[in-house]
């Protein structure tokens, strides 16, 4: 089972790093997304807008450069959350309460964190 | 002005180095990415943190995984201690946006030197002696042991001073939410000095709770829009890449001969940080 985690983080760092590659090489290839960045300046005087979902997704399955990038932070951000939910399993196949408890607690404030209600 | 091209591929090499540095000198690859995109890019200093701490949780989750497999990870101490660092992380990450740019280059600096003491001090070398476990380390069963490989025999070890090392850890989470770093050398302080483990399993333990710790500011600062994904892209593949060349070659250097190499690099970028913060630089 801590062989099989271990698999989970090398396994979902990998892909996020091939996604967050590719939305860089579709920038590249492509140009940038309507209303994207077009310079160096632009890119770093962005300006602070939040972040949408259904935007990150839509844009990604359309193949905007931006948002695959985006989905790869996103399940790069998912990896430890991921590694937490198994250890949970892991700890109730052991019966140990406590265990299960404290991790729980941990999961749930990563999921607090992530859709941003804490 | 640099074309968006050129800028990708020299943010990508320079990430490549703060990578390899950072897990060289034992500090991990996030440390030297804020200063480096804020001293060397002009980079905003919270669009800097975004970035990094992205980058953080790509490097310490590919590394957690081998340090889970030789057995070092103390799980259940990792765990526990967890509650104390994802909050603390939220707690961070919350705070950051309402805390003036200078005072988080000033914070960063003073964190990053305090960072090379236990770098300097090599504490806790050899194994804790006469360890008694407190209530809650019984309660929980956090005593633990490790085959230890330059010992060529198992290590049974005990764990004191669970309250004050939760306390520490909160701290710690903190430091990691509010400046996008993985703080392990605060993390590692914390169960050297108050919880008394062996070096090597709190490194290990360290290194398996970074990537939990900065996924839980991480979305925070993902949906705020502080992660500029034509930034954090080249600097998470190239901290990555780093980081993984920098793992290979530790088995080839000695560890003290690299640390004495990069360690005025470290207090340089420190004081530079400390430098912006105070408006002088």
């Amino acid at each position: 089972m801590e062989i099989w985690i271990s698999h989970v983080l090398r396994f979902g760092v990998v892909a996020a790093a091939v996604v967050i590659l590719l939305g860089l090489l579709v920038y590249v290839a492509v140009g940038p997304p309507s209303g994207g960045p077009t310079s160096v300046h632009q890119i770093l005087h962005s300006s602070e807008t939040s972040v949408r979902p259904g935007g990150v997704f839509h844009g990604a399955i359309g193949g905007d450069s931006i948002a695959l990038i985006q989905v790869g932070v996103l399940a790069l951000i998912l990896t430890p959350i991921t590694r937490v939910a198994m250890s949970i399993v892991l700890f109730s196949s052991e019966r140990d309460g406590v265990f299960v408890l404290i991790t729980s607690v941990v999961l749930a404030v990563l999921v607090l964190g992530l859709i941003g209600l804490v | 002005m640099l074309g968006v091209e050129l800028f990708f591929v020299v943010v990508f090499a320079a990430s490549v180095a703060a990578g390899l540095v950072g897990s060289l000198v034992g500090l991990g690859g996030g440390i030297f990415i804020v200063p480096l995109l804020t001293i060397g890019f002009g980079v905003d200093i919270r669009l800097a943190i975004g970035a990094s701490i992205v980058s953080v949780i790509a490097t310490s989750s590919g590394a957690a995984a081998a340090y889970v497999r030789d057995h070092l990870t103390n799980i259940r101490v990792g765990m526990l201690l967890e509650l104390a660092t994802t909050t603390g992380a939220v707690t961070g990450a919350y705070v950051a946006a309402y805390i003036n740019a200078k005072i988080l280059f000033y914070l960063f600096g003073v964190i990053l030197l305090l960072s090379i003491l236990p770098l300097v001090k090599k504490l806790g070398e050899e194994l804790p002696q006469n360890v008694r476990n407190d209530a809650i380390a019984d309660r929980l069963r956090l005593a633990s042991g490790y085959p230890d490989r330059s010992l060529g025999r198992w290590v049974t070890y005990g764990v004191t001073g669970v309250p004050r090392g939760f306390g520490m850890m909160y701290l710690a989470g903190v430091v990691s939410g509010l400046l996008g770093i993985g703080s392990g050398a605060l993390k590692v302080l914390a169960m050297d000095t108050a919880m008394r483990l062996p070096m090597k399993v709190s490194s290990a333990t360290s290194n398996f709770m970074i990537g939990v710790t900065a996924a839980a500011s991480a979305g925070i600062y993902f949906w705020r829009g502080d992660v500029v994904a034509l930034i954090a892209a080249p600097v998470a593949l190239g901290v990555l890449v780093g980081a993984t060349l920098g793992a290979r070659l530790l088995v080839r250097f000695n560890n003290t001969t690299v640390r004495l190499i990069f360690l005025p690099v470290v207090a340089v970028v420190s004081l530079e940080m400390l430098l912006r913060g105070l408006g002088v630089a």
